[in-house]
């Protein structure tokens, strides 16, 4: 009678008769020898052993971790030759891709924010050196900003530092807007504003009080530009302000007066 | 011709202070006259016959001789002549239209009117406009009006009057002050709809007056941008002297400010008879910002 040894991989057990062997903690890919055999052979390899191996329930597979995959296929009504398949989730995958494209992102937008910055502070050190006071009264509009806002029961504190100057922004490179630049957005410690001469010289009246309001919300307010969509055209924080040449000063105070009594609102 | 035209003149002295004369009046001095002036020959063959009353109009009328024919410019020479003798101002003032009859026995035969107005002697010529713009007290207002002919341009003394036409004891002031906001033309017009709004303006400039009254209001548009306007009278104390003042006035809502043109004087016929002017001179009014 022949006599079975098996291994773990590390010890070897043996020898068994071939009932005996049945009830040794052996899966379907254990390796078998036997005197005759030239090599250990998986259990599921040895036609001999095939009651066996039919015997034991196939491997257990882990959940979300790579597992081998037991393709069977019949041969002469018997399955003799399992494939072995090694396959990763579908999941596994995708999680894979998404971590990795928000890695990349997080690190161009740092990177971008990086190259901004600098470039936003290449610029403003560019504007200051070449910024000049006006002979215009700036001031007066500051004081009829804060006049108005205080209707509208608005009450930012009034920074002790003003600076409102002329600098001309349509020779600088990296500008789209062009005709006012606010450095005070976020910052109550201060109100800083350039504004174009040649956009100041060309501007109407309405104009003038349109974009010295708009600038002075940025930085008062700390509001942004609206969208550039029709239906925020003629409103004070419309990006695009030299577009507004047929505007009236009815048009720039109804204008002030709806985005004040909104801000009022929201505060 | 001038015994044509000669006539005779009976009239009453017109105080500084008071009222029009009423139509009453006018006849009672119609009566007095016709009794003073019937049958003087006033030479040439030209007789008075007398003086008659009808409303406001006084008809003085004459017998002429046949030969008599009235000069081609006979009302001119009437009306100069009047004025010559200082008595057209009066007619004037006291908004009396004047008539003249001449008869040839009992058929008329020139019939000459004048009226009240023509006797004027108030110059009411526009002159050049003035410009208040970069003027330090207009406050960024830019405004231009006209300066009636003779009258004097003088620097406001108060801190908000930027400038004022004087002419004897007549003012018209320019004064600017500031808003509480800005205020779109249809926003105020919206506003003025209240008549509390209104009349708050109103009392504000009243204020000046003792026991004011207004005679007159109504909301206006001066050169496109709305106003009120409105007449009050009252006293001003002056020495322990009250004074009895009235005052035409357009209140105008431009942006963030407040203009107050004022034309004042004392109360007589003299400043009713100048309002017309002071209507011409506020007509005039222009804000040229809103053109460029």
């Amino acid at each position: 009678m022949r006599k079975y040894f098996y291994t773990d991989g590390v010890n070897k057990f043996g020898p068994f008769s071939k009932d005996e062997l049945k009830s040794q903690k052996i899966t379907r890919s254990t390796k078998v020898w036997y005197f005759g055999l030239e090599h250990w052979t998986e259990l599921n390899k040895i036609n001999e052993l095939n009651d066996i191996f039919v015997a034991i329930p196939p491997e257990l597979k882990p959940l979300n971790t790579p597992f081998i995959k037991q393709i069977e296929l019949p041969e002469n009504n018997f399955l003799v030759k399992p494939i072995q398949v090694q396959l990763k989730t579908k999941k596994s995958k995708l999680s894979k891709y998404v971590i990795g494209i928000v890695v990349l992102i997080v690190i161009s937008f740092v990177v971008i924010r990086l190259v901004q910055k600098q470039s936003e502070a290449n610029l403003y050190k560019e504007i200051v050196a070449n910024s000049y006071e006006a002979d215009e009264k700036f001031d007066i509009y500051v004081e009829k900003f804060y006049r108005d806002l205080e209707v509208y029961g608005i009450f930012p504190k009034k920074p002790k530092t003003t600076i409102i100057k002329l600098s001309r922004l349509d020779q600088l490179d990296n500008t789209t807007h062009i005709h006012g630049l606010s450095f005070g957005h976020n910052d109550d410690s201060r109100i800083e504003i350039y504004i174009n001469p040649s956009s100041w010289k060309q501007f109407t009246r309405p104009m003038r009080y349109f974009l010295m309001y708009h600038e002075l919300s940025h930085d008062v307010l700390n509001l942004d530009d609206l969208d550039i969509k029709l239906e925020n055209e003629g409103k004070l924080m419309y990006p695009e302000i030299s577009s507004y040449e047929m505007k009236s000063m009815d048009d720039f105070i109804e204008s002030f007066h709806s985005l004040f009594e909104q801000h009022a609102k929201n505060e | 011709m001038k015994t044509a035209i000669y006539i005779l003149i009976y009239f009453f002295s017109s105080p500084a202070f008071s009222q029009t004369i009423s139509e009453t009046d006018i006849s009672k001095l119609a009566v007095r006259v016709s009794q003073q002036m019937k049958g003087v020959d006033i030479g040439d063959g030209v007789k008075a016959k007398g003086c008659i009353s009808l409303e406001r109009t006084l008809i003085y009328q004459y017998e002429v001789p046949d030969y008599w024919e009235a000069p081609n410019n006979i009302k001119e020479e009437i009306i100069s002549n009047l004025k010559t003798a200082g008595v057209a101002n009066t007619y004037f003032l006291e908004n009396i239209d004047v008539e003249f009859y001449y008869y040839k026995g009992n058929s008329l035969t020139k019939k000459v009117s004048v009226k009240s107005n023509e006797f004027s002697t108030f110059d009411f010529t526009l002159g050049e406009y003035l410009s208040i713009k970069d003027h330090p007290k207009a406050k960024e207002v830019n405004l231009k009006l006209k300066v009636p002919v003779g009258w004097e341009v003088k620097e406001g003394d108060r801190p908000n009057v930027v400038k004022k036409f004087v002419k004897d004891a007549n003012t018209y002031l320019i004064t600017i002050k500031n808003n509480v906001t800005f205020f779109s033309r249809k926003q105020m017009r919206e506003s003025l709809q209240e008549d509390n709004y209104v009349k708050e303006f109103v009392q504000e400039v009243s204020s000046v007056l003792k026991n004011p009254q207004v005679i007159d209001q109504s909301i206006v548009t001066i050169d496109r941008y709305p106003a009120v306007q409105f007449k009050i009278k009252g006293g001003m104390e002056n020495s322990g002297l009250t004074i009895p003042i009235i005052m035409r006035c357009w209140v105008v809502f431009y942006e963030d400010k407040i203009i107050l043109l004022q034309a004042g004087g004392i109360d007589n016929p003299e400043f009713r008879a100048l309002e017309q002017l002071y209507f011409l001179i506020t007509n005039s009014v222009i804000f040229p910002e809103q053109y460029n």
